[in-house]
């Protein structure tokens, strides 16, 4: 099964459809066979903080939700999922309550995804923090990725 | 011994070799290789035991000083990762680039101060090569509420 057909799979799964036709943003750069993708949040499908306003699951479904756009626009740079070699860095603000430390679970819901379109080589090193006042009255989550293509 | 090594020893620190205590979340790596490229992922101040040994926010329950402490643990633990990925530390070439999150409350804004402890490990090891750009941040919450995070973009020797 390719990468693409897992992405298909995920979205059908989770009921999320990635987003296409983002060519009028900047969303992704490339440097050699390096990619920086800008931070996306998940706009107004999880508002407020986590651990006061939403639920730890609402957060978890949040990061999901943006590691689908975030593949989304992958796929439109690229073409084609399977030239993504691995991730390699994933950095990322979670809205979060002054008492909610559970940060690291939250952001499995990314992770989870891209291990499940990418295997081992979706697993990356991960960098999060809580956050207030994320963009779009204020989105649960806002995450980033560096990856690597092949040649 | 490496050179690296032998600056430990002379700072009388040591590094054990074996990155089993330090966890990584779930669906996330200590790190990744890319080319000349090692990133390392973001970082808590973990015990021998395998425990957060701080757990607190900077400006209520840490002062600058014990922030301070709980860097240079981070960066103690991230000298274990990197052993653990390049097999030798000598195989650093240099530090590109360090992100230092501190875990703030009351307005306490000290930040480079406390993420110096992190830069100070790194510069008593490598020298000049440990130098690197860093961006300060102050969140409302890290993981475990442990009070710094850091993670770091390093250049590997070819």
């Amino acid at each position: 099964m390719t990468a693409d057909e897992r992405l298909a799979r995920k979205a059908y799964e989770l009921n999320i459809d990635y987003p296409k036709n983002l060519r009028a943003l900047v969303s992704v750069r490339r440097v050699d066979n390096i990619l920086f993708t800008s931070g996306s949040g998940c706009g107004t499908f999880r508002q407020g903080l986590i651990g006061s306003d939403l639920t730890f699951e609402d957060g978890y479904l949040a990061c999901q939700h943006i590691a689908m756009i975030q593949l989304g626009m992958i796929k439109e740079y690229l073409g084609d999922l399977d030239k993504v070699d691995q991730i390699l860095r994933v950095y990322g603000h979670l809205a979060v309550a002054d008492d909610f430390h559970d940060l690291d679970k939250v952001a499995d819901g990314l992770t989870d995804v891209m291990g499940a379109v990418f295997g081992d080589r979706g697993r990356a090193p991960r960098t999060i923090l809580g956050s207030r006042n994320l963009p779009v009255g204020n989105t649960a989550a806002e995450l980033e990725l560096i990856l690597s293509v092949k040649d | 011994m490496s050179v690296a090594e032998r600056r430990l020893e002379r700072i009388g620190l040591t590094i054990v070799g074996d990155d089993n205590k330090i966890p990584s979340g779930g669906g996330n790596c200590k790190y990744k290789i890319h080319d000349d490229l090692l990133f390392i992922t973001g970082l808590e101040p973990y015990g021998e035991d395998g425990k957060p040994a701080f757990v607190g926010r900077l400006g209520r329950e840490y002062t600058l000083e014990e922030g301070y402490q709980a860097a240079r643990l981070v960066g103690i633990n991230m000298l274990t990762i990197i052993k653990d990925a390049l097999g030798d530390l000598d195989r650093v070439d240099y530090f590109i680039k360090v992100m230092a999150l501190v875990n703030t409350a009351n307005g306490f804004s000290d930040l480079p101060e406390v993420a110096n402890g992190f830069t100070d490990v790194m510069t008593e090891v490598f020298g000049e090569r440990g130098m690197h750009a860093r961006t300060d941040l102050g969140a409302t919450n890290l993981n475990n509420n442990v009070p710094i995070i850091c993670d770091a973009i390093i250049k590997i020797k070819q």
